[in-house]
């Protein structure tokens, strides 16, 4: 019966592999990129959007098909807690700081392994975040613990059954992915090329352009 | 990160030519991230994460500087508690696996040199500060949130936790909200 | 953010963590001894194989460099406390057929040979000082004509430093993860490998540091069979040296070895090795830096992890 739960050191050097894979699509998908992640609040790049929703949509899928198999136990598997006021100021507020630095933990830890100098300040300002919110948890302790705080799904929101909130999820993201096809070709306008400006090294030749900074 | 060697459009290694690898399709990409989200959901029953390791790794940082505050912190305090050590979480692990993972992606595609990446507008150094600031910001949304994009969008988003979704909605809109008002930055 | 899993185990890490008798010392030591061996075994080999005159600078410097790194390593050693004595034992009682004070004999005739070796091929950081003492220029001369004898004396004098890094562990303290004779040649690769991997991240010549790489996938594809050796070794031996081997395998340092070290450390680069030699991938500093992280942190894990485990409480 799934999950596996190995012993805690054997999940250990799971993850380690886990991550290994976690940060080498990151950077396949452009995701090391400030300018590329960035460019999805200006509709110019829909990339987040297309690879953050493939990817939920991926594995809700095969939870989906796995539970209904039998092979899965889903109450056994840690779903994030619900609380909804802490989550969704602290999301408007992580919004923010994503359009203001261009990055978030994950895509920074990547950009910064491959030499993203502004990464290395990303992540330098998010402990000094981090610190910072620390500092202030006596003052923020009472809000961010607000909210039921329990295991909610959508499923017990919506009051639907597990797959069809799955085919529902699934239908939304085909919309989101017609309309952010949609607002590329829009926002590109005709004479652009349209794919090739998307291919990665674009991004980095074109910050070498700007100037920047070599090492050594 | 400084290598020289790594600057030149085609830098000659060993005996071959290197060609610089395209980014992968969005969607291809976001199959196989979702599959190796998939994997940690069948394997340890829980998902992917970045901003908790930075927090513990933030913490332990402090701790060398000032023990004990970081020791009677409500928000951090508990990683140093008798019993526990601030590197025993799966996420810390797993974000060794991604260092590790960025480095190998970004010497494979020829992404790879020590560059500041910023808008046509704006210049290096003021593409530092406002780097620092934007994830100051970021750090303090992640731990309200209890996650990041991460943590919580993508694991509590493929696990269909409510209050992900909130968040992941609320990120776009912060996003959204606040471009209009950082467009000298990226445009 | 998330909830904690499972820590009884890391409990039973950190009691042994304050029973454990050798602290970080004894692994830098080792780490710094194999570098050492590596960085000689390397520089002689090219001496003897490709000529003097395809010493590189890069070449020069790990010279210079190697007995600074080895007398740190010392330093560190004399730093554990509990063993001074012990050090100090090694050089005054000389059983020729110890392999401790043999070990240590060996560490001494390294110093000369590798004074010899920059005498021949000094880097400019030491060329011009030497310049100024008009004394040395016999030795200078002296050592320059005999520098393919000081290159098979530094390969001998390397490959048994290398050698006795992993004896040393296996000679002191009975306990079952290091009684294995593949634990000599296991920190010998390990330190060959490291060695090269310190070379090529001072190397600026592009042919010498494809030849490095060549070199340190060999040493790394060695290195990893001599674990599988070792292990293998270890798990047929007995119920003892079982759980031993199960505690880098599956236990507390598994996320290290098998992660860290076999994954991370050696698999990895090797990889990006591979393919940096078919212009597959872009030559960096970090795939050997990682090499190096790697043959530290196998001297942590073999050193903390045989102290885990004993024969007395099984």
């Amino acid at each position: 019966m799934m999950p596996i739960h190995p012993q805690t050191w054997v999940a250990y050097t799971f993850a380690i592999l886990a991550g290994f894979g976690f940060g080498f699509v990151l950077e396949r998908a452009g995701f090391g990129s400030s300018r590329k992640l960035a460019a999805q609040f200006y509709l110019r790049d829909m990339t987040v959007l297309k690879v953050m929703f493939t990817a939920i949509v991926t594995a809700m899928l095969g939870l989906v098909v796995l539970r209904t198999a039998g092979v899965l136990d889903f109450d056994a598997l840690y779903v994030n807690p619900t609380a909804l006021p802490p989550q969704v100021v602290g999301g408007l507020v992580f919004g923010v700081g994503f359009a203001v630095g261009g990055y978030c933990p994950g895509t920074a830890i990547v950009a910064a392994v491959t030499g993203k100098l502004d990464a290395v300040a990303f992540l330098g300002g998010a402990a000094f975040g981090i610190l910072g919110f620390a500092g202030a948890y006596g003052k923020l302790e009472h809000f961010a613990k607000s909210g039921a705080n329990q295991r909610i799904l959508l499923t017990d929101w919506l009051h639907l059954s597990f797959g069809t909130v799955a085919v529902l999820v699934t239908l939304l993201a085909l919309g989101m992915f017609v309309g952010a096809e949609w607002i590329e070709r829009k926002m590109r306008g005709p004479g652009a090329t349209p794919k090739a400006t998307d291919k990665g090294d674009t991004n980095v030749h074109d910050a070498h352009a700007d100037g920047v900074s070599p090492a050594e | 990160m400084a290598n020289a060697s790594t600057h030149d459009d085609s830098p000659h290694v060993g005996s071959g030519h290197f060609r610089a690898k395209p980014l992968w399709d969005p969607y291809v990409a976001g199959v196989f991230l979702g599959l190796v989200l998939l994997g940690t959901f069948l394997v340890v029953g829980r998902g992917l994460g970045a901003s908790g390791a930075l927090t513990r790794i933030t913490a332990k940082i402090t701790e060398f500087v000032a023990p004990s505050w970081v020791h009677a912190n409500g928000a951090i305090g508990a990683y140093f508690a008798p019993g526990a050590h601030w590197w025993d979480d799966w996420l810390v692990f797993e974000l060794v696996g991604v260092l590790i993972g960025g480095l190998a992606a970004g010497l494979t595609s020829g992404r790879f040199g020590a560059v500041i990446e910023r808008g046509p507008r704006v210049s290096a150094r003021s593409r530092l500060l406002f780097a620092f600031v934007g994830g100051a910001i970021v750090g303090v949304g992640a731990r309200l949130a209890g996650g990041c994009t991460s943590g919580q969008a993508l694991t509590g988003g493929a696990t269909l936790a409510l209050g992900s979704w909130a968040f992941m909605f609320s990120v776009f809109a912060g996003g959204y909200g606040a471009a209009y008002f950082v467009r000298r930055l990226w445009t | 953010m998330n909830p904690h899993i499972e820590i009884e185990s890391t409990r039973a890490v950190a009691r042994a963590m304050a029973e454990r008798v050798w602290g970080w010392e004894v692994p830098i030591y080792l780490f710094l001894g194999g570098l050492v061996a590596g960085l000689m075994l390397a520089v002689s080999a090219s001496i003897l194989v490709l000529g003097r005159e395809r010493v590189t600078k890069a070449m020069r410097l790990g010279l210079v460099g190697a007995p600074v790194l080895l007398s740190l390593g010392m330093g560190a050693l004399f730093l554990d406390l509990t063993y001074k004595l012990h050090v100090f034992r090694f050089y005054t009682t000389l059983v020729p057929t110890a392999p401790m004070s043999l070990g240590s004999w060996v560490l001494l005739l390294v110093y000369p040979v590798q004074i010899g070796l920059i005498l021949a091929l000094p880097h400019e950081l030491v060329g011009k000082q030497l310049d100024r003492f008009a004394f040395l220029s016999a030795s200078r001369a002296w050592c320059e004509r005999n520098v393919k004898a000081l290159a098979g004396l530094g390969l001998g004098l390397g490959a048994a430093l290398g050698i006795y890094t992993g004896v040393l562990l296996s000679a002191t303290v009975a306990r079952p993860l290091w009684s294995s004779g593949a634990l000599g040649f296991l920190f010998l690769a390990s330190g060959a490998s490291t060695g090269v991997a310190a070379l090529m991240i001072a190397e600026r010549d592009e042919a010498m540091n494809a030849l490095f790489a060549k070199a340190d996938l060999a040493l790394i594809a060695i290195e990893v069979s001599v674990i599988g050796l070792w292990l293998v070794g270890l798990m047929t031996q007995g119920p003892l040296y079982r759980q031993a081997a199960t505690l880098v395998l599956t236990g507390a340092y598994a996320p290290a070895f098998v992660g860290m070290v076999v994954f991370g450390g050696l698999l990895v680069p090797a990889a990006l090795e591979t393919l940096s030699l078919r212009g597959r991938a872009l030559h960096s500093r970090w795939t050997p830096a990682l090499v190096l992280a790697g043959g530290l942190l196998l001297r942590f894990v073999i050193v903390y992890a045989g102290q885990d485990g004993s024969f007395v409480t099984g």
